[in-house]
């Protein structure tokens, strides 16, 4: 098992770092720009990103490019974005085989890295701005999907909730907040919002999979290093979200036949590693309060979730149920924090979840993807474990670690998303 | 005990799997993958959702069962009479799950530790049914929560609407859970009934891949599998007329954007000849519909489809073979147009053999990664194995498969045995 981490500054605000495992046939370069939160340049900056997706100077039409992934072994080419802490983080991703998974000995690394550079570097223009064509069908595409958010119920849920859990800061944002901004815009606005993130962006480029040759890397990472810029950098990405005085309560209507219920507790003094365990005893392990308590003994719900957003120093439990449980419910998710705060919990529970974190976080190193995230986290928060490094800090806490985490947990949002009128489809 | 494999070995790439047939009458497939640290098991039957007519293996008698019971099963087989299957998983830090789908039930782990006691956890809870008055009844709330939140997706819900457009008769036009109103028929007497008949060895596969020795996992299926006869399972299909129920539904929902899914209805295959149709007319669809088709660039462009538009072949064993076209439109009427000319004048003309030869190239690709994550090669092996193919089918049907086999499944496409169902506010 021979994995290698490498991070390295690079200088001008580009980071590289390599985390490479000879037994992946693919690999996957990320290359990540952090933006400091502005509620326009991230909805400028995300349509930016898609529309370098689409094309290049080289291949002006999204057809012609897909078409080269596609007979470069379905290589892969995509945008996403989201938040890192209050930052606003763009990806840039492109995947393909590693060379010697070629049929014809073809160089694919070469030629990925080619596509990647021209889409970010050289992308199709017309009269010194992004084509009308791809802004207008990339806007198009985000606006649909802002107005999709009410298909899924649970994503719709939290969407809202975000809103009253993490009010006045940028975590709250969605893309239903861009809107306004994007009708706004056209090519020339978004290309220049698009040359400043170039120039200001913290830039995290990541290869992981299998080996990506070293000219390709160097390639790539000296483009970026030699582009004239003026990075704002910044370490870690820890954002603590402040706990409200008062519990927030707050309650919406939605075409549904279920209900999703959404409780934001926040922390103060965060302990990572304890409240890691601590999160795996309410909710991670088959034997967790919650889903042993709520779901299984008393049938509240069909799911009951915890997670952390721990940039945030926020726990969010995330429940599926029926209306007329409702209040037994958030009573009894109130009961789990309680227990574990009271010590009511056995030894032999807790040691089951750290056997279960800790094979969780060894299983890391069977997918590329894991390991970009495991690694991506740990810069985030500017540490650096190794899955081993974090299951030894974890293995060493204690009862009384578990119990001084969950009593510092405080409830400070309830969410609730409510049937309008029941949920049978009408068919016409 | 030594036992001989037969092995599997894929073409393209080199890699194998061995599969064995246990003398308990369960047949063993088993990967292993060099470097990789986990291990993920699965241990299925060949019952899903549409297995609900059948002759039991007490009376003889042919039953007909509630919808929603093979997955109402799958639910309560993780209780057994000492403890919950959970607990004992928590044990060894192993994660555990189980799924239905249309044609087949799957417990399964995943552990990056020790292998051995989990996979002995997972043959011995399956084999051992632990139905009460009590515990079903305990169910019932969690499934009939689980349902009413899969009423709640339009997407969920285009996709039975669509497949009940197509279907007279077939259960596939029935949701895997089942409704509301199905499942509170389901007894401990007919959960017993069923597991007696589906959860025979003789029905089941055990696929595990990763970090794993055959000899290991063979030696415990000696210490914990019980032999079990061949009671040469008998399960009934409904007929089913080739025509569709309704050429056109419509569901109001709150959505977004209006959605739809227009399904053709083929006529089943069997085995290989099943998969290779498939795969020729999931390329023809590509061919077609595809983000590199000229029909595809047009309808994105003139704002008829966005990036969610989505072609699948959707075809199984158990007497259903469809295709499905999906996505969101603002012009569901002008999409239709749309796609019904394209089908109709690619029948008139010769396809694209660049576009063919580069779709194969880009299928190659990814079948070299496809063997390259434990859980896709635990799953790929399982399901090929209930589809009566090898998991290596792809690449032999890939270096052999014409464009005029391709060509030749746009009969398919045949718009007096298709459905439209759009969802809207």
């Amino acid at each position: 098992m021979s994995v290698l981490f490498d991070r390295r500054d690079c200088g001008n605000g580009v980071f590289s770092t390599e985390i490479t495992d000879a037994k992946f046939k693919s690999y996957m370069i990320f290359v990540k720009m952090n933006i400091p939160p502005d509620k326009e340049k991230e909805a400028l900056c995300s349509l930016a990103l898609d529309i370098v997706a689409t094309s290049n100077r080289k291949y002006p039409e999204k057809e012609q490019l897909s078409k080269v992934l596609t007979g470069l072994y379905s290589s892969s080419l995509g945008s996403n974005y989201g938040r890192v802490g209050d930052y606003y983080s763009l990806c840039f991703t492109v995947g393909t085989n590693c060379d010697e998974y070629t049929l014809n000995g073809e160089k694919a690394s070469e030629q990925i890295a080619d596509i990647l550079l021209d889409c970010l570097f050289d992308p199709y223009l017309e009269n010194g701005a992004f084509s009308r064509k791809y802004f207008e069908l990339c806007r198009q595409d985000i606006l649909d999907d802002i107005e999709a958010v009410i298909n899924n119920k649970r994503r719709y849920a939290n969407v809202l909730f975000k809103k009253i859990a993490f009010e006045g800061e940028a975590y709250s944002l969605s893309m239903n907040d861009y809107k306004d901004t994007l009708l706004a815009a056209d090519p020339v606005s978004v290309y220049k919002a698009y040359l400043e993130m170039l120039r200001t962006a913290q830039i995290e480029i990541s290869f992981c999979g299998g080996p990506c040759p070293d000219n390709v890397k160097k390639r790539i990472i000296d483009t970026f290093v030699s582009y004239k810029r003026d990075p704002v950098c910044k370490d870690v990405y820890i954002s603590p979200s402040p706990l409200k005085s008062e519990v927030r309560r707050e309650s919406v209507t939605a075409e549904a036949s279920q209900c999703q219920l959404l409780m934001a507790y926040k922390i103060l003094d965060y302990n990572e590693y304890a409240s890691k365990l601590f999160t795996a005893m309410l909710s991670l392990t088959p034997t967790s309060k919650l889903f042993v308590n709520v779901r299984e003994k008393r049938s509240l719900c069909y799911y009951c979730d915890a997670f952390l957003c721990d940039l945030k120093n926020t726990m969010i439990v995330n429940t599926g149920l029926a209306e007329e449980n409702l209040v037994e419910a958030e009573e009894a998710v109130k009961e789990q924090f309680k227990a574990l705060a009271d010590g009511d919990f056995t030894d032999e529970e807790m040691d089951e979840a750290k056997l279960s974190v800790s094979d969780g976080y060894l299983s890391n190193y069977d997918s590329k993807f894991s390991m970009y995230f495991w690694y991506s986290y740990q810069i985030n928060r500017g540490t650096n474990d190794s899955p081993e490094d974090k299951i030894r800090k974890i293995n060493a806490l204690t009862r009384e670690d578990i119990i001084a985490e969950a009593k510092k947990y405080k409830l400070d949002s309830v969410f609730i998303l409510k049937p309008e009128k029941g949920g049978e489809a009408d068919e016409v | 005990m030594k036992y001989e494999p037969e092995i599997i070995r894929s073409k393209l790439t080199g890699e194998e799997c061995h599969l064995y047939h246990h003398p308990s009458g369960l047949d063993v497939m088993v990967m292993r993958l060099e470097g990789f640290r986990t291990t993920e098991a699965m241990f299925a039957t060949k019952y899903g959702s549409v297995n609900n007519r059948f002759r039991t293996v007490d009376s003889n008698e042919v039953i007909t069962v509630p919808d929603g019971i093979a997955h109402y099963l799958e639910h309560k087989l993780f209780e057994n009479e000492e403890s919950g299957v959970y607990e004992l998983y928590a044990k060894t830090g192993a994660s555990a799950n189980a799924f239905t789908t249309f044609g087949a039930t799957a417990y399964t782990f995943s552990v990056s530790g020790d292998y051995k006691q989990p996979l002995r956890i997972l043959l011995d809870f399956v084999q051992k049914p632990y139905f009460t008055q009590e515990n079903v009844e305990k169910e019932r709330e969690i499934i009939t929560q689980e349902i009413n939140m899969s009423n709640d997706s339009p997407s969920r819900a285009i996709f039975f609407a669509v497949l009940g457009a197509m279907y007279h008769n077939h259960p596939v036009r029935i949701d895997i859970a089942g409704t509301v109103d199905s499942i509170k028929d389901i007894t401990p007497e007919l959960l017993y009934k069923c597991y007696n008949t589906f959860y025979n060895l003789h029905n089941m596969v055990l696929s595990i891949s990763g970090n794993i020795e055959d000899e290991e996992v063979l030696s415990i299926c000696d210490e914990c599998l019980t032999p079990a006869p061949d009671i040469k399972l008998e399960t009934i299909f409904p007929d089913e007329p080739a025509g569709v129920v309704k050429k056109r539904v419509h569901l109001v929902r709150q959505v977004g954007v209006p959605i739809f899914m227009l399904g053709f209805k083929c006529d089943p295959l069997k085995g290989s000849e099943r998969y290779r149709r498939s795969l020729a007319a999931d390329i023809m669809l590509r061919m077609l519909f595809g983000p590199l088709s000229p029909w595809y660039k047009k309808a994105f462009e003139s704002g008829l489809i966005n990036s969610a538009f989505g072609t699948e072949v959707f075809s199984a064993e158990e007497g259903y073979f469809t295709i499905l076209l999906s996505g969101e439109s603002k012009n569901i009427d002008a999409l239709y147009d749309s796609i019904v000319k394209e089908i109709e004048e690619n029948k008139k003309r010769p396809m694209d053999e660049d576009l063919f030869r580069t779709l194969l190239r880009g299928s190659y690709g990814s079948e070299i990664r496809k063997f390259n994550m434990v859980s896709d090669c635990t799953d790929i092996m399982c399901s090929a194995y209930l589809q009566h193919v090898s998991p290596f089918e792809n690449v032999d049907i890939l270096s052999t498969l014409t464009i005029d086999e391709v060509f030749d499944t746009i009969s398919l496409l045949d718009i007096d045995r298709s459905s439209l169902c759009t969802v809207s506010n």
